[in-house]
């Protein structure tokens, strides 16, 4: 038994069952479900504008973007509400993160 | 009494008491809001319990758990929104109550319940436990390979939805969970050159983007801001003798089915719950009643899920098999911490099983404390717009996940999962199954090939192990049922 025994067992009981879900759902009168479009959109954007941001320009901005980008999800929108909620979280991470548990973060690059 | 000499003294210092209190507080907090189930709060705090000490760090992670349980009430009986899954039974009998103007006794009863439910489940985790952990001293490889395959069986088969769609999650959690090195050849298996991935990757990031990230896009704008829900003061709790009189013996009743769901791998509270609401529609002969504001309504259901959540600590301390999504997400706290959980644990790490057990009567007396006399503090949370909640959580997910390795990979992960959980939720695949063949995954392919190399590569020399024969029998059964079920389904 090799290395390649179980992700064999694996993929052949997922293609197995793939084929079954896929000939049960052609039979079967199917429903469209609603999609929650701008969210997921939006979500997908701030997080990967975190990911971007975080190691190339610090954890201030990265916090900052992940919670503006994000905000536009939502159908009522409060942009002072928002900038000030989006400033003390990312203070208060980089505080909490690169001060207290001293963990390689920057704040800003360059800056703090 | 191990409880009484080893557990309280643990579970009594300063820290443990102030992480006790921190995880019930935080699982109330979160069991109350719509959109943050328990588990998603397991995981977001699991990065900082690396940093605990491990007894600490499951007192924290459990009280969370079973804090949630709680809380998740509130909603359901306010809003008619359950604040987490295992509550959605509760909104049939604890809205019509709050419509009637008594809000104040549903949540009362609620309480009472969830502690007789947690209080009733303890007990059995203590006398259980121990014995279960004996009987399993005898196990040996080939046991472990068949009760971690019936596990994962039943994750997929007794679970919500769809059987097949679980059963395939099952798969797919079991294939995400081998990503990495093989311990026993060494050789690279779904790595794709990628570096990050060598070791494979923590439960953490899986649990983080199928839940949190699926739930926060789930719930963006259809999670309504509520302006008004009602006043609560403590006068208008106190329920009426009668009430008391009519919920004892379903209360007795939701704890069975709780304790007997609860430690059967892949149930939990949820189905728990809702198998006790239908158990006590059927123990009445006036059943129009319920749905109309039946206090029995809310009380078995809210003892069932508080009974199966302590009891789904029995098979994960004393076999390392985890009852629910949830206990497989601490399952991998306890791993990443070096404990490897067993049989042994009792005896081994006495200070931890019992420190965590005592830990539960200290928690739920926080908890009735919080949800009796503090109850105007939760329902003033359910104000909290879900606008404002929605980024936090991101923020806390991205932060958690960065601090572990400080690796924007891990956080890349944990948004493909994100992304990739919202569809197969819209096609109705549930995340929970996948969890459980994450963790369980692995430890069946080491079991498996330990086992075959004792009996040389001869599978069916497996069926003379009496226990080991038991075990696979019952999973063939289980199996044959689900294609059976999935058939007559389709037609």
């Amino acid at each position: 038994m090799g290395g390649g025994y179980y992700p064999m067992i694996l993929g052949a009981t997922s293609i197995v069952l793939g084929i079954f879900i896929g000939v049960m759902g052609w039979r079967e009168k199917g429903r469209i479900p609603s999609f929650n479009l701008l969210p997921l959109v939006a979500v997908f954007a701030g997080l990967s504008s975190f990911v971007l941001l975080i190691d190339r320009v610090g954890i201030i901005p990265a916090v900052c973007a992940l919670i503006l980008v994000g905000s536009l999800a939502g159908h009522e929108k409060n942009w002072t509400s928002t900038v000030l909620l989006a400033f003390v979280f990312s203070i208060l991470s980089w505080l909490i993160f690169s001060i207290i548990l001293e963990l390689p973060v920057v704040g800003v690059r360059g800056l703090i | 009494m191990d409880l009484f000499t080893i557990g309280f003294p643990v579970a009594l210092t300063l820290i443990n008491v102030a992480y006790c209190f921190l995880g019930v507080f935080l699982g109330t907090f979160v069991g109350v809001l719509p959109g943050i189930s328990g588990l998603t709060a397991v995981a977001l705090l699991l990065p900082l319990s690396y940093h605990l000490d491990p007894t600490t760090a499951i007192i924290m992670l459990g009280g969370l758990y079973y804090g949630a349980e709680y809380g998740g009430s509130t909603a359901s009986i306010l809003l008619n929104l359950p604040g987490t899954a295992s509550n959605a039974v509760t909104c049939l009998d604890g809205y019509p109550m709050a419509r009637q103007g008594r809000a104040g006794p549903a949540l009362f009863i609620t309480s009472v319940a969830s502690f007789i439910g947690a209080a009733i489940g303890t007990v059995l985790v203590m006398f259980l436990a121990p014995l279960l952990a004996k009987f399993a001293l005898s196990f040996h490889s080939a046991e472990y390979f068949s009760a971690m395959l019936l596990g994962l069986v039943a994750a997929g088969t007794v679970g919500q939805g769809r059987r097949i769609k679980s059963v395939a999650m099952v798969v797919l959690g079991m294939t995400l969970g081998m990503i990495g090195i093989d311990t026993n050849t060494g050789v690279f298996r779904y790595t794709y050159g990628i570096a990050n991935l060598y070791d494979g990757f923590p439960i953490v990031i899986l649990a983080m983007g199928f839940f949190g990230v699926t739930e926060v896009i789930n719930s963006i704008n259809r999670i309504k801001f509520v302006a008004e829900v009602g006043d609560v003061s403590l006068r208008s709790l106190m329920p009426t003798a009668e009430d008391f009189r009519r919920i004892t013996k379903p209360m007795m009743r939701g704890a069975a089915v709780g304790s007997f769901f609860g430690p059967l791998p892949g149930t939990g509270p949820t189905i728990a719950s809702f198998i006790a609401y239908a158990v006590e529609k059927k123990c009445h002969k006036d059943e129009d009643r319920f749905g109309k504001g039946a206090v029995e309504g809310i009380a078995a259901p809210e003892t069932a899920n508080n009974a199966a959540v302590q009891t789904s600590f029995i098979p994960t301390l004393t076999l390392g098999i985890p009852g629910s999504a949830t206990m497989a997400v601490m399952l991998g706290a306890l791993l990443v911490h070096g404990i490897q959980p067993g049989p042994k644990l009792i005896v081994e790490q006495p200070e931890l099983f019992w420190g965590v057990i005592a830990s539960f009567w200290i928690g739920n007396i926080f908890l009735l404390i919080l949800n009796i006399p503090f109850i105007g503090l939760w329902v003033r949370i359910l104000k909290i717009p879900y606008k404002f909640l929605y980024p936090c959580i991101l923020c806390m997910i991205c932060i958690g996940v960065y601090s572990l390795n400080n690796s924007a990979f891990d956080v890349g992960m944990v948004i493909i999962f994100g992304v990739f959980g919202y569809l197969l939720k819209l096609m109705d695949f549930e995340p929970a199954p996948m969890l459980i063949g994450f963790i369980l995954g692995p430890m069946v392919e080491q079991n498996f090939r330990r086992s075959m190399v004792i009996t040389h590569g001869d599978f069916w020399a497996l069926f003379e192990r009496p226990i080991t024969a038991t075990f696979l029998i019952l999973t063939l059964v289980l199996l044959v049922w689900m294609i059976y079920g999935s058939l007559r389904e389709s037609r």
